[in-house]
């Protein structure tokens, strides 16, 4: 197991392995802004086709927003239960981090599936392409997230140590990280619509 | 990974701080479920729509990078880190957004 | 003290192909870089001169059309991301960890994967050549000149997987250097003491983290347009090709940065040491790097000033672009005063770092034309920018690698790269260099367009066109003595001793080549140049320099002070960054050819992925016995 990692010859007390994670993440920030600023310049660009303000309602994507905003406090509930030692807990917090996860992906298909049969696909106008790409995204990063989750779960159930915290709390910071790309994804495409 | 030899008792962040209280996530976590009830009812408002919504997007991701991602609390390092690209994608969201609608005829 | 030998299990002594495919040495993994970069540059160089003997003559018939797109594609990206960015990235891995005085880099196995993924990358983009035709469409590959209407064949999807594949490499390459040059720098290694090629490639990096997932982003569009019929960059359903271009070039001008920036950090090493005296001005040129880092991300639109974006936004892309030429300045006079009153030895990478910089100035000085719009407009698309980008990425870029390879060479095998051979080299490539693209200027100020496979004759431009071909051969055969060179130097060139520049930094304080741990004692470090001072300042023991100290000197209480004597941890071998690896490359060829790939790939990235998580990182702890 590789050991933490205190930095040599600085008084920083930084882990290599969170480091890592963060340094991901900044550069993930520039990549969903790419996204992001295409769906901006993009999305109202119609002459056919459902736009923005007729195809989108705030409903599921009101309703997603909470489940990922209560599943990130599940997620760092998980980590403190840990970091206090109470295994279990943090596990069974990391499952319902995971479950609120599928969730959302399911809201998510169920949104999708209405858009479909109203007739929204990725390439009936610019605006169902950019809709699509950048939601998509975000889900396909959830998914990838409930996997991780997951397998850190399993992994816990396995070997623990306190020092497995780090574990947890890289994908911690990777889940965060996807609620905070929905917090904006929220406002530009469904409030802002 | 290389580099010295490392005593494993000392996790990162806790000199002293394994005995911290955590912050309250429950509280955090509801004040972000409010936040998002004002940005849904704001758009019903006849307010400009604009300061508000960013306001309440940025006091979210503030509390989410603040209490749930601990940057409050831990290495300024991961702060400096994470706020690195921010002006940059500023520039790139900007920009576009300058030549793409500011210069309708 | 008794000195200090330290053993390890035969796992860490192994010869042969499979200690390699699974090979974590962060000097292992540089070497499979540059070796991957110099094959693909045979490639990429082969393409040039293609191009050249093309162009030699008007109205030629030899690579015309279609064909001629491909050679000219294939040149541009190969050079940018098979050669310039790996070899780069391979002096980095190999040097860096040494320079810091640490014993690998912080993620190992994830640095194996990289360089899996490169040369991975690297073939799947070339096979495009064999299945279907290479992409045409130019190295930068604007829409909608890439959409699935006009670029029917699957070359631009070569082209786009392979860019995604080789950009994954990139990035974690880049998240390696930043930990480890943050966290693992030997103690009394502070940032304000840090080699600047260190400086360098962490800029880098850095630029790497945050241009990359710019073209990713736009790659991904791209392929969603070609493929699920999007409307990214399609006018007529109201998406802009434009749009392309702007993700691009936010990527495409930090990029040109990242091929430039550790070239520059080489130069900062070589001079130096070189001229026995230390950098001037080291503040001067770190703050430099940062702020080139940086003004280099404002200034993407100076690639489009001809597209027709309102006045205001080409003034400010044109301030912006003019402004990064003076930290690029602030560069320049130092390392001419880091030279001048210097005791010059003028061996053969001096000679390479040092026209490096006269170069490079060229390149700046039309790049400094180019960044002002009336001009821009009459010239670009011509043969001036070609001759710009080749003075800056080859007299700059390439100039600096070669002189880099000349400097670790010694260290990195245990043998020098000849001398003679070396001056030869220098004044074919010097020549021939300047003979090719000087002429280039000019023919772009007479209106040569680029990327254009011939031109009528009753121009004016033959005689250049046909000097610059022969510049080319004449550059070409400097290559040949290079490699030449290497080979020979391998099997029979002259012994280096651990130090045999008298250098300044930490790397040349063990031996050459260093064994699999770097050094058996991290050394302690209270000044720049650490090498130096523990030779000629305040050592009340000081060895002269055929004798610098070695991994197996007595150091532990010495002077020096160095750390203790510890357990040292060396990552065991891993096969699950290449499996990983090709996972992903299987899963990209079905992407482009069979989907039968599609499911393989995936099968294979979960076998890599799992047992790569459940394989601990150190197998045992290993003491030093003393």
């Amino acid at each position: 197991m590789a050991s933490h990692h205190p930095a040599v010859g600085s008084e920083i007390a930084v882990d290599s392995r969170k480091l890592g994670v963060w340094v991901f993440l900044a550069s993930e920030v520039i990549f969903f802004a790419s996204l992001i600023v295409s769906y901006l310049v993009l999305h109202n660009r119609v002459t056919s086709g459902p736009t923005a303000h007729e195809a989108l309602t705030l409903t599921i994507p009101t309703i997603n927003t909470m489940i990922l905003l209560t599943s990130s406090v599940a997620m760092v509930l998980a980590l403190a239960h840990l970091r206090d030692g109470n295994r279990r807990a943090s596990i069974a917090w990391l499952l319902t981090t995971a479950w609120l996860g599928i969730c959302f992906l399911i809201l998510k298909a169920v949104e999708y599936n209405q858009h479909l049969h109203e007739g929204l696909t990725p390439s009936v106008n610019v605006f169902g392409s950019a809709y699509y790409t950048v939601t998509g995204f975000h889900a396909a990063h959830v998914a990838v997230g409930v996997i991780w989750i997951l397998s850190v779960a399993l992994g816990l159930r396995r070997r623990l140590s306190p020092q497995n915290d780090v574990l947890v709390e890289t994908v911690g910071l990777y889940w965060h990280f996807v609620d905070l790309v929905w917090v904006a994804i929220f406002m530009v495409v469904y409030l802002m619509r | 990974m290389g580099g010295t030899s490392v005593s494993t008792d000392r996790p990162e962040g806790t000199v002293g701080a394994k005995a911290h209280r955590h912050p309250n996530y429950v509280l955090v976590g509801i004040v972000l479920i409010v936040l998002t009830i004002l940005e849904v009812s704001v758009i019903s408002l006849p307010v400009p729509q604009l300061p508000f919504l960013l306001g309440f997007a940025i006091a979210k991701g503030l509390l989410i990078l603040m209490y749930f991602m601990h940057l409050k609390f831990d290495s300024r390092l991961y702060a400096v880190l994470f706020a690195y690209p921010w002006p940059l994608a500023l520039l790139l969201v900007g920009m576009l957004i300058w030549v793409y609608f500011g210069f309708r005829a | 003290m008794a000195s200090s030998a330290v053993t390890l299990p035969r796992v860490y002594e192994e010869r042969g192909l499979l200690s390699w495919l699974t090979t974590v040495d962060h000097k292992r993994i540089g070497i499979l870089y540059i070796l991957g970069a110099g094959f693909f540059a045979l490639i990429g160089g082969l393409e040039a001169l293609l191009i050249r003997t093309q162009l030699a003559i008007p109205d030629n018939r030899l690579l015309v059309g279609e064909a001629y797109n491909q050679v000219l594609t294939m040149h541009g990206t190969t050079m940018v991301f098979l050669v310039v960015m790996p070899v780069l990235a391979g002096l980095g891995n190999y040097v860096v960890p040494l320079m810091i005085g640490a014993r690998d880099m912080a993620y190992p196995r994830l640095n194996a994967f990289g360089v899996w993924m490169f040369l991975l990358g690297g073939i799947f983009l070339n096979l495009s050549f064999l299945l279907g035709g290479a992409p045409d469409a130019g190295w930068f590959g604007y829409a909608p000149l890439t959409a699935k209407t006009f670029s029917k064949g699957a070359g631009i999807d070569f082209w786009i997987l392979g860019l995604q594949l080789l950009g994954i490499s990139s990035i974690t390459s880049s998240i390696n250097f930043v930990s480890t040059i943050l966290l693992l720098r030997a103690p009394g290694l502070t940032l304000n003491r840090l080699p600047l090629f260190a400086w360098t490639t962490l800029v880098t990096a850095f630029l790497i983290l945050f241009a990359m997932p710019s073209i990713s982003a736009a790659l991904f569009l791209l392929f969603l347009d070609r493929h699920l019929g999007t409307h990214f960059f399609n006018p007529a359903a109201g998406g802009d090709p434009l749009l392309w271009q702007h993700l691009f070039w936010f990527f495409g001008h930090p990029e040109v940065y990242i091929m430039i920036l550790p070239a520059m950090g080489i130069v900062s090493e070589v001079l130096p040491v070189f001229s026995r005296k230390p950098i001037f001005g080291y503040t001067a040129v770190a703050y430099s790097s940062v702020a080139i880092g940086f003004i280099g991300f404002t200034v993407w639109a100076h690639h489009m000033f001809a597209v027709g974006l309102p006045d205001v936004v080409n003034a400010f892309f044109s301030a912006a672009s003019m402004l990064v030429a003076v930290p690029t300045a602030i560069k320049v006079f130092n390392w001419i005063a880091t030279i001048w009153g210097g005791s010059v030895r003028y061996r053969v990478p001096f000679l390479f770092a040092a026209a490096f910089v006269a170069l490079f100035v060229i390149g700046g000085l039309s790049g400094l034309f180019l960044a002002s719009v009336p001009v821009d407009w009459q010239v670009t698309d011509t043969y001036f920018v070609v001759a710009h980008f080749h003075y800056t990425l080859f007299g700059g870029s390439m100039f600096a690698i070669v002189a880099g390879i000349y400097y670790w060479f010694p260290k990195i095998t245990g043998r020098f790269l000849d001398e003679r051979l070396g001056r030869l080299h220098f004044a074919l490539q010097f020549i021939g260099f300047n003979l090719t693209f000087f002429p280039m200027h000019f023919l772009g100020l007479m209106g040569m367009p680029r990327r254009v496979y011939t031109y009528a004759a009753g121009l004016g431009w033959e005689s250049l066109n046909l000097l610059a071909t022969i510049g080319a051969f004449i550059l070409a055969l400097g290559f040949v003595v290079f490699f030449v060179n290497i080979a020979r130097s391998l099997v029979a060139g002259e012994r280096a001793p651990d130090d045999p520049w008298d250098g300044h930094t930490l790397e040349w304080l063990t031996s050459s080549p260093p064994p699999p741990y770097n050094f058996a004692r991290v050394p302690v470090v209270h000044s720049r140049r650490p090498a130096w001072d523990r030779k000629y300042t305040g050592n009340p023991h000081p060895r002269p320099v055929a004798e610098a100290p070695t991994a197996q000197a007595p150091v532990g209480d010495g002077p020096e002070g160095d750390s203790e004597a510890e357990p040292i941890h060396l990552p065991a071998p891993s096969l699950w960054p290449l499996i990983l690896a090709a996972g992903l490359t299987v899963f990209a060829l079905g992407l482009v050819t069979h989907w039968i790939f599609i499911p393989l790939g995936l099968l294979l990235f979960a076998l890599g992925l799992a047992r790569w998580v459940q394989q601990p990182l150190f197998p045992e702890t290993h003491e030093a016995s003393s």
